[in-house]
């Protein structure tokens, strides 16, 4: 007997409940579609109501103060791209009509959120007015970078999955012998994962 | 641990569910339920209370998934999260059980291990393992039973490898003696 089939024996020796898994499927199932809470139903008006309210005004300012506009043309296209994905994210909640706070990638979103604040409390205390052209061109670098990088993290989560998809196809052909994927670091394919020393 | 093609599926299911899978939490269930029920059972004294710990880590699992850096090291994250869990019970409600860092450190250094325990049958170490302290039976489970490496059960465990050896060591010894001892 080898010392994987040892293992195995070992482990059958006490084994979860036949209904155990059931019940944890159905839990996480749950967990994972359960309906808006009522506190998510007020946060998502909360975000749904400002974000109107903001449009209305930044639409109103650009239309009608055009010397505001010309002064503070950051901080308002900064609050209309935030109100922007306020509305993404209302609409998104709301299709789904559930929150999936393990799954919704909203790291990402943060990080844009967060950078529109810095860049409307950037205007609103330096009053920045000259140098437009290279301000855009920051401004949409800025914006731009944490997209790429969630784009960049994204790429590489497929490329990862596509490998494993393949090694899992090798391994049901029967090629047992094939090493294991890399991990992450090393990039290509992997050597085997050394094994703890039998009893 | 499971076999290498389950500890693929494995990392693969964990990046399907950071992509927004949501079914394949399901999976990863299944492919982790009886290792991670055997482990808690052997820490936890008795079968009801081990359910409930593995229901909490699932849990648990769900709600902190978004800290899992690398899908590949999912396995140990969450037997991690599994010893927390189980430990936490027991010290509510068994504090006694517990075995500290002194009980352990005041063991007796004895002669080097040179006879392996491969001779005893897998039912024979399964009930002996109750019989050695918490602290040896969760290492030997990890390593040995559920075949993590020693840095893994280093970072489960939350102490460096040269303790891990350390604890294994004194460990394996205890499991013998006991095995001996039934024989005897």
């Amino acid at each position: 007997m080898n010392e994987r089939e040892r293992r195995e024996d070992i482990l059958q020796l006490d084994v979860a409940p036949e209904n155990l898994t059931d019940r944890i499927r159905q839990q996480v199932a749950d967990m994972l579609e359960k309906p808006l809470r009522l506190w998510e139903r007020l946060l998502v008006a909360l975000v749904a109501v400002s974000t109107l309210a903001g449009s209305v005004v930044i639409c109103s300012i650009l239309l009608l103060k055009t010397d505001l506009a010309a002064v503070q043309r950051f901080s308002l296209l900064a609050a209309l791209l935030l109100a922007g994905l306020g509305a993404v994210w209302c609409f998104s909640t709301l299709r789904r009509g559930v929150l999936r706070p393990a799954t919704d990638d909203v790291l990402l979103e943060g990080v844009v959120w967060a950078f529109f604040v810095v860049v409307v409390c950037w205007e609103m205390f330096l009053h920045r007015g000259e140098g437009a052209m290279t301000d855009v061109i920051a401004a949409i670098a800025l914006v731009g970078f944490p997209f790429t990088w969630g784009r960049v993290r994204a790429a590489e989560l497929r490329t990862r999955e596509t490998i494993l998809r393949i090694a899992l196809y090798s391994m049901d052909r029967g090629q047992d012998a094939a090493p294991d994927p890399a991990p992450r670091e090393s990039g290509g394919i992997a050597t085997p994962q050394p094994r703890p020393a039998p009893f | 641990m499971s076999s290498s093609k389950d500890l693929v599926r494995s990392e693969l299911l964990a990046i399907r569910y950071r992509r927004g899978d949501a079914e394949a939490m399901g999976e990863l269930v299944l492919i982790w339920q009886n290792p991670l029920y055997y482990y808690v059972r052997r820490l936890v004294p008795d079968d009801e209370e081990a359910l409930d710990v593995v229901q909490d880590v699932w849990v648990l699992v769900i709600r902190r998934f978004r800290q899992l850096r690398n899908p590949a090291a999912f396995p140990a994250w969450l037997f991690k999260i599994a010893r927390s869990v189980a430990y936490g019970r027991v010290r509510r409600s068994q504090p006694q059980e517990m075995v500290t860092a002194n009980d352990l450190a005041s063991q007796e250094e004895g002669e080097e291990d040179s006879d392996p325990l491969a001779q005893f049958t897998a039912e024979r170490v399964h009930h002996g393992l109750t019989r050695v302290s918490v602290a040896h039976r969760d290492c030997l489970t990890l390593h040995f039973i559920e075949g993590f490496s020693l840095a893994e059960v280093s970072q489960i465990v939350g102490i460096p490898v040269g303790t891990v050896k350390s604890r294994l060591h004194y460990a394996k010894k205890a499991l013998r003696c006991v095995l001996e001892e039934e024989s005897s």
